[in-house]
């Protein structure tokens, strides 16, 4: 029988979330919810490895290494036992550096946060079974996604502001994994609110490595706050999501507090996440997907494209469009991932976005290059989100107009990955990792997350064969 | 002395990198540099008496259980840990008492530069007094700045406070491991994303957090630094201004001109005030005010029929808010609250500000400060002990002392009105400008060496009176030190 959790007299939502985190367990999850969580584990854990060797990550595990500590944790895909915290700074940026991983349509990025902190946590603990982490992590999930959701996220990003939430889902995730009480895990909480970290859009103009890093930041205070809630240090338990001095309240933007607490327990907001049919920013999706069916549906290649122009939705322009001359002219792997125009010109080549794109060769391609030149995008508030209207006008004379919405996409629970599309997935992205894994390995990985509920103990069955450590 | 201006439309943080780049010790007027030492001496003497408090040693264990390379001490604790997690252990030390310096405008300020810089120490071989003090003065003086820029006092009577706070903790270890322009800035731009809100509600009720959280912006800003220095990449185009930068995020509004105005000439960090007394510095003004009334009025206790305190929004949200208006019309908390008996048994108690129950409730506690300075004549770390602050004439007298908001007041100022029995009444303002800390009426050298001394007895550890003068005259002479680990830090190891 489903159990809902219904907020108490006037406390804050954030009680009545952290009850349900304390009081589900494995068997509490409706079926469809447990293996959605395991596809997302799937998923993002082999986003982590393609992600192992991309720019930025290797001076962030360089330092987690050199500071050492205690050992607790392993750091997958390059080795060592250091402090749990450590740990999370180390692999949270993992998770957002192929820019491939879940992406909630209305509440962004959570497991890009949430799996590194669980990852870590695992360090402190003597044993964690897959039914544990599977629990840990859909609560970790379904708190920091029903709290972005309030946060009103598309009016924060339209503004140049970026969320905070994160660290709430990361929170909440660590305490169920580490076992903290109901008391303990308010007080979690109630640090990790003084933790939340702005996330703001000023870090994507010009890019920076800061986007991926900031994964680390929030995955380590994560599970410092825990263990400082666990070691007696109090944080505020009246106001930390809502009333004149709660989280909500901070923006200068109207939030809505209603998804905090909605149907909690009976429905599951996890579930509406979707997986990233390609590699870089959400934005550019909806027109490389529609570019791509386009070319397919009529049998055109690259050479017979005079020109695209592209009308974007208003939630993503900014990201993929905005100032245009840059876009035109990105230079790393991250300017890549926010352009439009790249992103665009690359799939009319390659027919694919992925992390080989974004090799110095396949960046300064002269064809590429050219064709990019060939683009043009307008803002079109009238789109719903993440989607677009492409005017493709081939040589031949030849005018399409169609309009491709972000729900259509690949990965979204209308046109979701089969099982064996999500293995495909992995073995691509684990091909990239810098820890070689053998096709056996990987095998038995995609076999063990897929059964992960029979798993007796995940870092010797899941973080040990991603692992150089022996033990 | 130089002056630095904004060249072309590079955001503020680049012109502020710059100075502290190109500024040296020989460059900063010496009156600064005197400051800076008194500065250093005060929250020194600050986290001495503050070591043992509550929430403290939690954690340094925490912080020692995780070990790892020895780089830098831990002060009065001992044992040596990385950096950043010397920094997490030492920060919160600096706010315990509540007795550390603060800025009228930009708030905290050496609470965060003084620990983050012990705990840099370790980055280094050797640093010299001449290093240490400009490092210290550079990223006190970025901190204070870009505080009196965001103007975090508009944002208390909103419900927020500040997150400005690891600017400056950045900008003083970067000056001291010495990075360069491109390093700094980036530096900068990583430490922007980690403003936390540092927000008021962890204040209602006052709550650990509110002194843990310097250790979380002090480790924070190490590793900004230190991942900088390894190629890592933040915000640089609108780190401060522009329509994403910190400054435009607020709710209130914010004054971006402050950030350069004078700079190189002008030394705000000289305006940040040296605490007469512990606890919330918007107690203090009224505290000084029913003192000087006693004394002034030569009246006892057993005079006073009752004690009315008005106070300024930003005073009356943190040392009020909770149990309000004059006695009249106070209202039980747990029904304006809307406070359910399961909240109240389950530790989610609504704070009632006359009637604390722990050290911290205490220090944010106008009716109690104000009963404990009626009756001792001072508010110090005494006037916290269990004992001292569950004592029946405190709580007897903290039944006649009500509050109200008064927006007309200037900010962190009182008005006292005490009717005594005999149905005479005394009233008057006190401004925070007359208070003995600030620019008007500053401490003296041999005042400061007292307050400093005041707070030793209550170290975790024991330091014998030879040990503290001459850490005293370290900091004193600090241009003279050739090691600041070995003249400052060694002494204040546990023996």
């Amino acid at each position: 029988m489903v159990k809902k959790y219904i907020p108490q007299g006037h406390e804050d939502p954030i009680i009545t979330l952290c009850r349900m985190v304390t009081e589900s367990a494995y068997n509490d999850l409706p079926d469809d919810v447990s293996t959605f969580a395991k596809y997302s584990i799937l998923d993002t854990l082999g986003v982590m490895l393609g992600g192992t060797g991309r720019a930025g990550i290797a001076p962030v595990v360089e330092l987690a290494k050199e500071k050492g500590g205690k050992e607790e944790s392993h750091i997958i895909c390059y080795g060592g036992k250091v402090p749990a915290a450590s740990a999370a700074m180390a692999m949270g940026p993992m998770t957002r550096s192929m820019d491939f991983a879940q992406l909630h349509p209305v509440a962004y990025h959570c497991s890009e946060h949430t799996l590194p902190a669980l990852m870590a946590a695992l360090g402190l603990q003597k044993k964690v079974s897959g039914k544990e982490f599977i629990a840990a992590f859909t609560l970790g999930q379904e708190v920091m996604i029903r709290i972005a959701l309030s946060c009103n996220l598309e009016k924060a990003v339209s503004m140049g502001f970026g969320g905070g939430q994160y660290i709430f889902g990361s929170v909440a995730g660590v305490g169920k994994l580490i076992g903290l009480s109901q008391q303990q895990l308010e007080m979690a909480e109630g640090i990790g609110r003084q933790m939340t970290q702005p996330h703001d859009r000023s870090m994507f103009y010009p890019m920076t490595l800061m986007v991926r890093v900031h994964q680390g930041f929030v995955a380590q205070d994560a599970i410092t706050c825990c263990r400082l809630a666990m070691n007696g240090i109090t944080g505020p338990r009246n106001e930390i999501l809502v009333g004149p001095r709660g989280f909500l309240s901070s923006f200068k933007w109207e939030t809505s507090p209603e998804p905090l607490t909605r149907g909690l327990g009976e429905h599951w907001d996890i579930i509406d996440v979707q997986m990233k049919p390609f590699s870089g920013c959400k934005s550019t999706h909806s027109s490389v997907f529609g570019l791509l069916a386009e070319m397919e549906k009529h049998s055109f290649t690259a050479d017979d494209i005079l020109a695209i122009h592209i009308d974007q939705s208003s939630g993503g322009w900014q990201l993929g469009c905005e100032p245009w001359d840059e876009k035109l002219d990105p230079k790393t792997e991250y300017d890549c991932q926010f352009s439009l125009p790249y992103s665009v010109a690359t799939a009319a080549y390659d027919k694919d976005v992925f992390v080989t794109s974004y090799t110095p060769e396949k960046i300064s391609r002269v064809a590429v290059r050219e064709f990019m030149q060939k683009i043009t995008a307008e803002e079109d508030s009238t789109l719903p989100p993440w989607s677009s209207r492409l005017h493709i006008k081939l040589k031949n004379g030849t005018e399409i107009v169609e309009e491709y919405f972000g729900e259509q996409l690949k990965g979204t629970k209308n046109n979701p990955f089969t099982e064996e599309e999500l293995a495909d997935r992995f073995k691509k992205c684990a091909a990239f990792s810098v820890y070689e894994l053998s096709d056996s390995v990987i095998a038995s990985l995609i076999d063990k997350l897929l059964n992960l509920e029979k798993v007796e103990d995940v870092t010797k069955e899941i973080i040990l064969p991603i692992t150089p450590d022996k033990e | 002395m130089n002056t630095y201006e904004r060249i072309g439309n590079e955001d503020p943080i680049s012109t502020l990198c710059r100075m502290a780049i190109n500024t040296t010790y020989d460059d900063i007027p010496d009156y600064v540099l005197q400051y800076s030492k008194y500065s250093i001496l005060d929250t020194i003497g600050v986290m001495i008496g503050g070591s043992a408090m509550d929430g403290i040693r939690q954690v340094v264990d925490s912080v020692k259980e995780k070990g790892g390379k020895p780089e830098s001490n831990i002060v009065f604790y001992g044992g040596k840990v990385p950096a950043a997690e010397a920094a997490m252990a030492m920060g919160p030390m600096s706010r315990s008492m509540d007795f550390a310096q603060i800025h009228p405008e930009a708030l905290h300020c050496t609470e965060y530069t003084v620990p983050v810089l012990l705990a840099a120490l370790g980055l280094k071989e050797k640093v010299s007094g001449k290093e240490f003090l400009t490092a210290f003065t550079l990223g006190q003086e970025i901190g204070i700045r870009i505080g009196m820029g965001l103007k975090p006092t508009r944002g208390i009577p909103l419900g927020i406070s500040a997150g400005h706070y690891i600017f400056g903790c950045v900008a003083t270890v970067a000056k001291l491991i010495g990075l360069n322009q491109n390093d700094f800035e980036n530096a900068e731009g990583i430490g922007r994303e980690m403003t936390q809100p540092h927000d008021t509600a962890m204040m209602h009720p006052v709550t650990l957090m509110l002194k843990v959280h310097q250790g979380f912006i002090c480790q924070d800003a190490i590793t900004c630094c230190e991942l900088a220095k390894r190629g890592i990449t933040g915000t640089r185009g609108e780190v401060l201004t522009g329509p994403r930068g910190y400054l435009s995020f607020p709710r209130w509004q914010t004054e971006p001109d402050a950030l350069l105005k004078d700079l190189g000439t002008k030394w705000e960090l000289m305006d940040a005030e040296f605490k007469p007394y512990i606890g919330g510095v918007c107690a203090h003004a009224p505290i000084s005010g029913i003192i000087d009334q006693m004394g002034d009025n030569k009246f006892a206790i057993a005079d006073i029929e009752h004690i009315t305190v008005d106070l300024p929004p930003v005073g009356w949200q943190l040392l009020c808010a909770g149990k309000s208006g004059s006695e009249d019309k106070w209202v039980e908390p747990c029904e304006s609250m809307g406070a359910s008996q399961e909240d109240l048994d389950g530790g989610r108690a609504i704070e009632d500000k006359w009637n604390p129950k722990s050290e911290y409730d205490c220090q944010f506690s106008l009716p109690f400060l104000i009963a404990t300075a009626a009756i001792d004549n001072d508010v110090f770390l005494s006037s916290f002990e269990e004992d001292t602050r569950n004592r029946t004439n405190v709580r007897e007298l903290m039944k006649i002392i009500s509050a109200t908001e008064d927006t007309s007041l200037p900010a962190w100022s009182g008005r006292v009105t005490t009717t005594l029995k005999d149905g005479s009444k005394v009233s008057d303002i006190y401004l925070y400008e007359e208070l003995k800390g600030t620019s008007r009426n500053p401490y003296t050298e041999e005042e400061l060496i007292a307050k400093f001394k005041k707070s030793v007895p209550y170290s975790v550890c024991q330091f014998s009176d030879s040990v503290i003068d001459s850490v005293i005259d370290t900091i004193l002479n600090l241009e003279k030190s050739q090691d600041i680990v070995k003249d400052l830090v060694l002494p204040l190891m546990p023996h």
